[in-house]
């Protein structure tokens, strides 16, 4: 199998553990943990898809996806750390306050 | 599809890919919060590890340097911070009974759904490519083109700072925005 067909499905299926873990886990922490792994998926599949089309833009893609992944886990560490003082807790069960 | 990688290469490639998806298992099966976050900076240095295989040595030095080095760094210390309590401790093992629940199944088409949409993409890139050659557009970074012009660090930095420097720009002030509502927020009252 190509090389690059195995990192594609190997994207792929890290997409698919993130998404599980965002969707089953209740501690926020890994919640958040989830997303990065989420968005290292899609950083395989873009310096893949760049490198088998020649191009450099998708690597500089990447380099602007990892500046707003830390961006992302700072802020929401912080409002995590907020959310730890009101709540005591760091679980998801717990954030049912606000109704809509 | 031209042959851009050596053997030796691809079967590296192929370890790396294994190993990374029994890092990210142990990751999404973890029982501690502190087990998953090394579960995800194995993930993140098997990751680097492919990009320094493939070729592309800035990508793979900056995943280390932000991703290995920074952001996990960010995740232990709120996990060191935010310390559980016995009682959740208790909780939580009483809710570990309840995983396997039928809304599991329910909840598993989504990511499923996602991962048949991303490998059929790849596929048909993969395999239709040689048929709608002439719509696809390549660039002009060849193997040669690279090596002529001084690296893939150099051409990265060409690219950056003389077509989207816009753009650097943009994320720069971007992130010195975002360290400012970082600590904005982390503070216990604003005086």
């Amino acid at each position: 199998m190509n090389a690059f067909f195995q990192i594609q499905l190997l994207s792929a299926f890290l997409f698919f553990v993130g998404l599980l873990v965002v969707l089953l886990k209740r501690n926020i922490i890994i919640v958040l943990m989830g997303i990065e792994l989420m968005l290292n998926a899609i950083n395989l599949s873009f310096v893949v898809f760049s490198k088998q089309n020649y191009q450099i833009e998708g690597q500089l893609g990447v380099l602007f996806i990892i500046v707003i992944a830390a961006a992302e886990s700072a802020i929401g560490l912080s409002i995590l750390i907020n959310f730890y003082r009101n709540f005591g807790v760091t679980k998801t069960s717990v954030a049912n306050t606000l109704k809509g | 599809m031209v042959n851009l990688i050596s053997n030796t290469s691809t079967s590296i490639i192929t370890a790396l890919c294994i190993l990374t998806v029994i890092f990210a298992l142990l990751m999404l099966f973890a029982k501690t919060a502190i087990n998953s976050a090394l579960g995800l900076l194995a993930v993140l240095l098997c990751s680097a590890a492919i990009y320094a295989v493939i070729g592309e040595h800035f990508v793979a030095t900056i995943q280390i340097l932000v991703y290995a080095g920074a952001i996990m760094v960010l995740f232990i210390f709120s996990i060191m911070l935010l310390n559980l309590t016995e009682e959740e401790k208790e909780q939580e093992k009483k809710q570990e009974k309840k995983f396997f629940t039928p809304h599991l199944i329910v909840l598993l088409i989504g990511p499923l759904a996602a991962m048949f949409a991303f490998i059929l993409v790849a596929f048909s890139l993969e395999y239709f490519s040689p048929y709608v050659s002439r719509y696809s557009y390549k660039g002009v970074y060849t193997k040669e083109h690279i090596m002529q012009i001084g690296g893939n660090t150099f051409a990265m930095a060409q690219e950056l700072f003389a077509t989207h420097y816009i753009l650097f720009e943009l994320i720069s002030i971007f992130l010195l925005i975002a360290m400012i509502a970082a600590v904005v927020l982390a503070k216990r009252k604003i005086d």
